[in-house]
């Protein structure tokens, strides 16, 4: 019987590697409460594993969970699936730290926790890594807002981390009305914006160690390196609540749409323009904040800001970002970019907006069409007043080694596989 | 002006039909008192606390008081909100951060201070929300607010 162990589970990579998985494996009859465009199927590998964040899956299938809370005292989830159905029959829980981030590379599986980057490391062929993690890099500030720090990997020696800035437009009273930005932002010299470091170097401290790679960024924890154009990709969470602040500006109807989620090319360099900036998607433009003066039209100093490479309605909270590379999936999603919207809660007394995976189409490095919802259906209701109507909340993305996409909840731990087939 | 009454009138709708929702979906999770003082606030319209509710606190804890999961606790039947109104009125004046545990959840985020608002109000909208949304607690008076302003 232990010898008959290794010989299955040899004869079910080879078989997950196949291309005969498309028909082994059938969406569940109501796709997980998904709705999906047209071929598309999704099954529940696994429900209630925690409040997940982000999402990786390894070469052999294996499925890795990062949690915002300890669930039995433990910050990692990891799931196998043993019988080739696509569903998790083994969910076991690991890891002292918690947070967001969490990707697999040379042979680790590396960890944002909010303070901190580490790895754990990983035996081939077994699920659960061992307890001896590493230090990778430290140093960054202890918040309690936007405090997520993912990660994404360039396959040359770096590493990008999201640091996302401990504020809502860098006032000098924590959003409180009435009170002015500061100018110049102190906040920029540690967060708002994207840190690079070396991905195999212990103990690197973010400002002795870290790059600041580009600037101007609120909060960006939807980031990856788009490896068919070698470049950084980010989507930010834009400023909050410019109505409260300024209802002689902007009354709520104005408040739910702006500003826009900013989608960032996010060349070395660049400057965004957070906190003196927003870009308004009705306008088109980046205008300044009412914080620095600005009443909705001017724009200033934000004329010279990088524009996003397109925006999305606001509040809508991006968490996750990831460009397909696989062969499932129609021509058309080929190194086109899915996008993880958590769902709004600052479009109150609005209707809440969000809670889908969308899709963006790419032609190298650029929108080539406009986006549009992919995966729908997780929050079981269409009204959402509180956000706490919604039933899940996608807040992971990942690709499965046969190119299926892989999807996280954050509210009760539901994990999706969305496949296509003819 | 005839943008704001209208929006006035928008929210006032919005409420209502929240409250309308509120009460569906709590029915099955509420004990009788909690859901009897629930459709006692939609009768309650004017209270004075509720207008600053509306403008100040509903951005975070939603128009039906329930948070948003993981970052902003909810205020619904909360022995917190029905517990010592000292607390209360320091949160309100100084802020609060880190975790919370509500009903097993936790909350990680910060509360800024609202020490702009006036004792009444404070008053207001403590007695508001301690009157409402499945809470049943004495009222917070204005003095309480200014024993505790620094």
């Amino acid at each position: 019987m232990k010898k008959l162990f290794p010989a299955l589970f040899i004869l079910f990579l080879m078989f997950s590697c196949g291309q005969e998985q498309k028909s082994v494996q059938v969406g569940d009859p109501d796709n997980g409460g998904l709705t999906l465009p047209e071929g598309f199927s999704a099954l529940v590998v696994a429900d209630e594993i925690g409040r997940g964040r982000h999402i990786t899956v390894n070469n052999n299938g294996d499925i890795y969970v990062s949690l915002a809370q300890h669930s039995e005292n433990k910050g990692i989830v990891c799931l196998r699936d043993s019988s080739g159905d696509g569903k998790a029959d083994i969910i076991q829980y690991t890891g002292q730290h918690t947070g967001t981030g969490i990707k697999l590379h040379k042979g680790y599986l590396y960890f944002g926790a909010d303070t901190a980057v580490v790895r754990y490391p990983l035996t081939n062929g077994e699920l659960v890594p061992g307890d001896n993690w590493q230090m990778i890099a430290r140093g960054f500030p202890n918040e309690r807002q936007h405090e997520a720090k993912p990660m994404a990997f360039d396959g040359k020696g770096n590493m990008y981390v999201n640091v996302g800035a401990p504020s809502n437009a860098c006032m000098e009273q924590m959003r409180t009305k009435g009170s002015p930005g500061m100018d110049p932002c102190p906040l920029l010299e540690y967060s708002g914006g994207t840190w690079k470091f070396k991905d195999d170097v212990l103990n690197q401290d973010q400002m002795v160690d870290g790059v600041r790679y580009v600037t101007g960024i609120r909060n960006g924890m939807a980031n990856f390196w788009n490896t068919a154009v070698d470049e950084l990709y980010v989507v930010q969470h834009g400023r909050d609540q410019l109505d409260q602040f300024f209802p002689e500006l902007y009354d709520s109807k104005d408040n739910a749409e702006l500003p826009a989620e900013e989608f960032f090319l996010a060349t070395e360099g660049s400057d965004f323009g957070w906190p003196y900036c927003y870009y308004d998607h009705l306008k088109e433009k980046k205008v300044l904040g009412p914080e620095y003066g600005g009443d909705g039209e001017t724009q200033e100093r934000c004329e010279t800001k990088s524009d996003p490479i397109m925006a999305f309605p606001g509040h809508l909270a991006p968490n996750d970002l990831l460009f397909y590379t696989g062969n499932m999936f129609p021509e058309k999603y080929k190194n086109g970019a899915f996008i993880a919207f958590h769902g709004s809660w600052n479009r109150a007394p609005e209707p809440q907006k969000g809670y889908f995976v969308a899709f963006v189409p790419f032609d190298g490095a650029l929108p080539s069409g406009d986006w549009e919802i992919f995966a729908d259906g997780f929050a079981g209701t269409t009204e959402i007043t509180s956000t706490r109507d919604a039933e899940y909340r996608p807040c992971g993305l990942s690709q499965g080694p046969d190119g299926a996409l892989y999807v996280v909840d954050s509210n009760k731990g539901k994990v999706w596989k969305i496949m296509y087939s003819k | 002006m005839k943008n704001k009454l209208a929006l006035i009138i928008l929210s006032v709708i919005l409420l209502a039909s929240c409250g309308g929702n509120k009460q569906k979906n709590e029915k099955s999770v509420l004990s009788q008192p909690a859901s009897s003082a629930v459709e006692k606030s939609s009768t309650q319209t004017e209270h004075p606390g509720k207008k600053v509710y509306n403008s100040v606190c509903l951005v975070c804890h939603m128009a039906d008081g329930s948070g948003v999961p993981g970052m902003h606790p909810p205020i619904i039947e909360s022995d917190f909100v029905n517990g010592d109104p000292k607390q209360l009125i320091k949160i309100i004046l100084e802020g609060m951060s880190g975790e919370v545990e509500v009903k097993g959840e936790i909350y990680n985020s910060i509360m800024p201070a609202q020490a702009h608002l006036s004792n009444q109000q404070i008053a207001d909208v403590l007695t508001y929300i301690r009157s409402n949304f499945g809470n049943n607690a004495p009222a917070v008076s204005p003095e309480d607010v200014q024993q505790l302003r620094k």
